[in-house]
């Protein structure tokens, strides 16, 4: 347990000098890393599981492990962000390798963390139909900028396309729903 | 969605939010993965080496005149001076540090060509003995082109640049470590350009006055199109004359050097409880600072003295003069590698400086141990989810550390039958070593908190478990070994910048 005690206040410290302390054997080090990231990614993967907590859980564990694993042979090159991202998808390929893709709705509504207010209600029925319109690709690109809130330039290292070309996807998404939502509402 | 300057509806834009930011994962998860992570952090960390050391006078007496050099540059280090060396180098981002007093070949001027819309210009380039530098922006490639990653069956453009020399030897250009792709343009929503910026390696060094006339092939203006939908086979004419020296200067940040530190000498044993700054022995010294205009980048040479008990921060603390603690960033690319393992590489931005001169600050503390038994009865028929408030007060060294609960839970990852957690208040002054129920070593153990950065605003608290492949039943007796710091001492170096 704690053999190494030294308290350092770790949240100043960027996630490159972060990972080079865990590569060291800090393990308040890499906690740290495991704080900043674990909502998002759990988020991510929650998401792209339909909603099942178990796998959801199991998926993040692997990720933080994978992460932990590889530690060695991240080099900087992308934010660690990014490449924990990368890892999560990783992931969800391995575990969908069977064809095996989730149903939007299996999502309960009470875990979207919405009011009692019918009109909060009736505008999470209304989001939820428009992206079940939407492709795989489209609902990625969404969950990784509001689940993940990586920036555009993560996006783009994570799903392998230029910065350029991930804003243009997501604007030309978010004007679709916008104009969807206009046209629901009218 | 400023950057993609489109107003959503606010109802959308919220609905969007609550949507995706829902829910988090649970507190005992949480906890949990956190217990695991750091058990394998400790289970692969790696084996710190006693350096061996001399001290002072063993090295007075074998050579006299290098005790007086150590002893002078021991004495500037206790001045507070820094002395600056003369080289001529300088940091081209993208291509790292470069010596401007190397011979070098530069382009004698950029070169582009466009095809069917598309543009590549050779920016920039310098070739030295054994390196290539280079600067190399292509735009307008039609988004639409673009494959997704998702697309593994799409035949793409594929071959590997290469400098052909006059003689006809090749070269291959390959992006290494040192290179940096950057976006530019990235408003313009039909088009990707980019930026690539690099070094590579010679596998034998060459002649300069071989390399003036070199063709440039590229095959493929990227990789992620189909394969003919692009022109192919860009072939560039390049001309290089010598750089004037120190040319590389008008590009290049300036890269000061500092004198090699002190080499440490052997720390007499502190008493318990001291806190002493021992300028004479300083394990910090600053080997180079790159100013950038907006950041500092500095090369820090970090040697913590050899064991004797203590332990170290792996991580250098930077303050300013009003003693706030200063956000240290790394670097975001290689372009500083390969290095030593003693060189850390900080960047700081100038405008998180409210007041100089900068501290770094390396803690040393050396913790003791204590064992210290509490009974408790598990009861005749104990299982997993049981929990009980104990609210248990016990003294370590004095200081007051208290048990609030204990609890089974069911292991996530290993096969042991239940795990035992020990939620303790928390406190920075005090770490869990050990525990063993009945005197039993569990089968694995692990903690969660500890570290500043764990403290939530409402009762910290630090989770202590152990797995066992059995319960235990009745009154037992448990024995927490508890560490807490008796010592403490603190390096720390100025820097006025």
């Amino acid at each position: 347990m704690n053999s190494k005690q030294v308290c350092v206040n770790h949240t100043s410290f960027s996630d490159g000098v972060l990972c080079e302390g865990s590569r060291i054997g800090d393990a308040d080090a890499f906690a740290e890393l495991y704080r900043r990231y674990l909502n998002s990614i759990y988020r991510f993967l929650f998401r792209r599981t339909g909603g099942n907590i178990a796998l959801s859980e199991d998926l993040t564990s692997q990720v933080f492990l994978d992460a932990l694993d590889n530690l060695p042979h991240y080099h900087e090159r992308s934010s660690f962000a990014a490449w924990l991202f990368t890892i999560a998808r990783r992931r969800l390929a391995d575990h969908y390798r069977n064809g095996k893709m989730y149903l939007l709705d299996e999502i309960p509504d009470e875990l979207f963390g919405i009011s009692d207010r019918s009109e909060d209600r009736e505008n999470m029925e209304h989001l939820k139909q428009l992206l079940s319109v939407l492709d795989e690709e489209k609902r990625e690109l969404l969950q990784l900028r509001f689940s993940a809130e990586l920036s555009f330039s993560d996006m783009a290292v994570v799903l392998g396309k230029s910065e350029a070309a991930v804003k243009m996807s997501l604007y030309r998404v978010l004007d679709w729903l916008r104009g969807q939502w206009e046209a629901g509402n009218e | 969605m400023s950057e993609l300057n489109l107003k959503l509806p606010k109802e959308l834009e919220e609905t969007l939010v609550k949507y995706h930011t829902t829910p988090i994962p649970s507190a005992d998860f949480t906890a949990q993965l956190e217990l695991e992570l750091r058990h394998k952090v400790k289970q692969t960390q790696p084996e710190i080496k006693n350096r061996e050391r001399k001290s002072f006078m063993t090295t007075f007496r074998a050579r006299p005149v290098l005790a007086i050099l150590i002893a002078l540059l021991i004495l500037l280090a206790l001045s507070g001076v820094v002395y600056v060396l003369g080289r001529s180098l300088g940091y081209i981002p993208g291509y790292g540090i470069v010596d401007q007093n190397v011979a070098m070949l530069t382009l004698s001027e950029p070169v582009s060509q466009t095809r069917d819309g598309v543009t590549i210009s050779i920016e920039e380039m310098y070739i030295s003995s054994d390196k290539l530098y280079s600067t190399i922006v292509t735009k307008n490639i039609p988004n639409n082109l673009v494959l997704p990653m998702s697309d593994t069956t799409t035949v793409t453009c594929k071959g590997d640049w290469a400098y052909i020399f006059p003689d006809g030897a090749s070269l291959n250009f390959e992006i290494d470590g040192n290179a940096s792709m950057e976006p530019i343009d990235s408003i313009d929503f039909d088009h990707w350009s980019f930026r690539v910026r690099g070094t590579s390696k010679f596998s034998t060094p060459i002649n300069l006055a071989d390399a003036t006339d070199v063709t440039l092939k590229i095959p493929c203006v990227t990789s992620d199109i189909p394969a003919g939908s692009l022109p192919e086979n860009w072939e560039f004419h390049l001309h290089f004359v010598p750089a004037p020296k120190g040319m590389t200067a008008q590009t290049a940040f300036p890269v000061t050097e500092y004198a090699p530190s002190p080499i440490p000498t052997e720390i007499p044993a502190m008493p318990a409880s001291n806190i002493m700054a021992t300028p004479e022995v300083n394990p910090i010294s600053i080997q180079k600072v790159i100013d950038t205009g907006d950041t500092y980048i500095l090369f820090l040479e970090v040697n913590p003295p050899a064991n004797l008990g203590f332990d170290y921060s792996p991580n250098v603390l930077l303050f300013d003069a009003n003693g706030e603690n200063i956000f240290l960033d790394g670097p975001n690319n290689g372009e500083f590698e390969p290095k030593p393992e003693n060189i850390w590489i900080r960047q700081v931005k100038k405008a998180d400086i409210s007041a100089a001169p900068l501290t770094f600050k390396l803690v040393e503390q050396h913790w003791a141990s204590l064992p210290v038994s509490v009974e408790f009865d598990m009861g005749e028929n104990p299982k997993i989810g049981d929990e009980w408030q104990i609210n248990q007060i016990i003294n370590v060294n004095g200081i007051p550390k208290k048990l609030k609960t204990i609890r089974l839970v069911k292991p996530y990852w290993s096969s042991a039958s239940v795990r035992y957690d020990f939620v303790f208040s928390y406190d920075t002054s005090i770490g869990i070593k050990d525990i063993q129920i009945q005197g039993i070593p569990p089968v694995n153990s692990g903690e969660s908190g500890g570290g500043c950065s764990a403290c939530p605003t409402d009762e910290p608290v630090e989770i202590s478990g152990v797995e066992y492949n059995s319960f235990f039943i009745g009154k037992v007796q448990i024995t927490f070994t508890f560490v807490f710091m008796d010592d403490e001492k603190s390096w720390a170096l100025d820097w006025q910048p």
